[in-house]
């Protein structure tokens, strides 16, 4: 039991709760104190020192918007985000109340009429930015996915196309978000004109620049992980007499898996990186609009409000660098079994 | 009539060059229906070169491969290999294992109809209890027993067996040797197997052929294995047949063993640094540029 617990941890990255689990369990407590102090102490007290110098440097840098802001500030900020979400929350439902209320009144005195519902405009705050950014990285991650994937399998298992699309990989791989987006933006404006429109213009050109720039590492990662199949297992394939398609499902995508997930994991961690500058160019409401709304109102709280999202940003990379990481782990299977 | 047959068979492998290995020359091996041949020899002479040959698997660089009159263009249905490695795949269950290659088969059969014959197999191997278990669970002689089932399941006319009871300890071998023989006087194939082991060909084979050290192995004399059926090892050993063939064989095998000793001292071939590679580190390892 307590191994199983131990071992999902460190399947999912939390190694370093292990240790005040086994503690818990009341296993050798003197070794568990020194994993412990290793695994948790020593990042924390290297976080504390990162607070103390960054509060006692901070206030000596002058700009144009006061001085450079220290940890307290920021994170007095952040909770200042978090009520303006909350009381934003409220409002929303004293509308819907309201409206509530109106319909039901209506509806007593004109029961033969229609009721017009409407929705509630208000303003989005930081969380709903939020949400929107996350968004945004996952249609990207998926158009990218969606199109990486079944293009690498088909590299990994031609060399021939492998030597062909090639040059065109190595050359669109170094292109930056910034190059892409104005092209992606008059294509979108261009082709996607819809009278009911599904997505924001700016939200779709976000996506696929996202896309444009995060396919690569799925790309060449699966067709390595195609390109390096077992040998045998092909030969099985061979003997069976598999047609394509059941050789792709049952042999050539599950063997290929880990090296897949691998993949995805580099992408989406480029498309994180990559939609803060897409989301500012495209102004896509998400944390890249709100950097740059922050930076153009340029008032005493700019730089504390861009460091809260410098921190945001940061926090959700890793969390989804960490998702990535476990789902990688559950496709590895034991390879040394067979 | 021959039911399968190599005809002045040669194979090699690597571009023409000093590189180039020769590893079997001017194989002559045919098997009638319903006959079981074993090729005994030492390992890295090319047994397994010779066997994915009547596999489809290669193709001969001289000679032909024939397949009852015609010639072998490639893997075909007909043809049931067991391989040496047992080349499960890791991610499906014992049923799934099995079921790829009855699916492969019988295309035409209903679903019932297929399922049935899965689990008939698995049964006949003794492996109802892990029919839901991966690979990675099972041990060396479950594994194999799969790789039988596997093979057996998609009633081929061809058996061919490369050392399929290698990796196993004598007494899973035992018991494996006893449940192939058991199956084969069922069904009575042609099958051909590959061993290294003279009293397994003795036990399971109608006929032994040596196959002399490389490079360039050529197969050695035809040993007729005269002996009752069924056969069971402990009956087999106070057997004066048995007694005799064992030893002509295996005085044969030590004899071209020695010969093969004496002329390679003369230059010793450096061994490539290869270590086994970590089973953990293939996942991690990736590929960034
Ligand atoms: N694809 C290949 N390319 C180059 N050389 C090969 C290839 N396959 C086999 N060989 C060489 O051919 C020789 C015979 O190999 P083979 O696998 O047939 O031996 P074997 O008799 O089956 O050995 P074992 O008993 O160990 O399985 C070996 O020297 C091997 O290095
Ligand atoms: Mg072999």
């Amino acid at each position: 039991m307590l191994h199983k617990i131990t071992h999902i941890l460190d399947k999912a990255g939390l190694a370093w709760i292990s240790p005040v689990v086994r503690l818990c369990a009341g296993e050798n407590p003197r070794e568990q104190g020194r994993q412990i102090f290793r695994l948790i102490g020593v990042p924390l007290i290297a976080i504390l020192l990162f607070l103390g110098a960054w509060a006692v440097i901070a206030p000596k840098v002058e700009t144009n918007v006061g001085t450079l802001p220290g940890p307290a500030a920021v994170w007095e900020q952040a909770g200042g985000l978090w009520q303006d979400h909350r009381a934003e929350r409220e409002r929303r439902a004293e509308f819907y109340a309201a409206q509530e209320q109106r319909r039901a009144a209506f509806e007593e005195r004109f029961p033969d009429r229609e009721w017009t519902a409407r929705e509630y405009s208000g303003r989005p705050t930081y969380i709903h930015q939020i949400v929107t950014s996350l968004k945004t990285v996952f249609m990207g991650f998926f158009f990218a996915s969606a199109f990486a994937i079944p293009i690498g399998i088909i590299c990994g298992m031609s060399k021939t196309v492998y030597t062909a699309v090639n040059p065109l990989i190595q050359i669109f791989k170094p292109v930056s978000p910034l190059a892409w987006l104005p092209i992606v933006m008059i294509l979108v404006a261009a082709l996607y004109t819809t009278d009911n429109p599904m997505f924001e213009r700016a939200f779709l050109s976000s996506a696929i620049v996202v896309a444009l720039c995060s396919l690569w590492p799925t790309l060449i990662n699966t067709a390595v992980g195609v390109a390096s199949i077992d040998k045998d297992h092909l030969n099985v394939a061979r003997v069976l007499k598999l047609s394509w398609h059941t050789k792709v499902i049952k042999i050539i995508i599950p063997s290929s898996l880990p090296y897949i997930f691998t993949g995805l994991r580099l992408s989406l961690g480029v498309g994180w990186m990559v939609l803060i500058a897409a989301e500012m160019l495209a102004q896509n409401p998400g944390l890249g609009k709100f950097v740059w709304d922050m930076y153009q109102s340029s008032s005493s709280q700019t730089l504390s409000l861009i460091l809260v999202a410098v921190f945001t940003i940061g926090l959700l990379g890793f969390l989804l660098d960490r998702i990535m990481l476990t789902l990688q782990q559950l496709v590895t299977f034991d390879e040394s079994s067979v | 009539m021959a039911f399968i047959e190599l005809r002045n068979v040669s194979k090699g492998f690597g571009p023409p060059g000093p590189n180039r290995v020769e590893v079997l020359r001017d194989i002559n091996l045919s098997v009638r229906e319903s006959e079981f041949v074993a090729i005994v020899g030492y390992s890295g002479t090319g047994k397994s070169t010779l066997i994915n040959m009547m596999a489809g698997l290669l193709k001969p660089d001289a000679g032909s491969a024939l397949l009852k009159g015609a010639p072998i263009k490639g893997p075909e249905r007909d043809l049931g290999l067991i391989f040496q490695n047992y080349s499960l795949l890791p991610w499906l269950t014992v049923y799934g294992n099995v079921a790829l290659a009855v699916n492969a088969a019988f295309k035409n059969w209903s679903r019932k109809e297929r399922d049935q014959q899965v689990r008939r197999f698995v049964d006949l191997v003794n492996l109802t209890p892990a029919l839901e278990k991966r690979p990675g669970e099972l041990s060396g002689g479950m594994r194999q027993r799969v790789a039988v089932a596997r093979t057996l399941a998609m009633d081929p006319e061809v058996l061919l067996m490369d050392e399929p009871l290698g990796a196993l300890d004598a007494l899973t071998r035992g018991e494996l040797q006893k449940e192939i023989a058991a199956i084969w006087e069922k069904q009575r194939k042609a099958a051909v197997l590959i061993t290294n082991s003279v009293d397994e060909a003795l036990l399971l084979a109608d006929r032994i052929t040596p196959l002399n050290l490389g490079p360039g192995a050529t197969l050695g004399p035809e040993f007729a294995v005269d002996l009752p059926r069924p056969r069971s090892a402990a009956a087999l050993n106070k057997n004066p047949t048995f007694t005799r063939l064992r030893g002509e064989i295996t005085d044969y095998l030590i004899e071209i063993g020695r010969a093969g000793k004496a002329s390679t001292n003369d230059k010793i071939v450096p061994l490539p640094d290869v270590r086994p590679l970590d089973p953990s580190e293939r996942a991690s390892r990736t590929w960034v540029s």
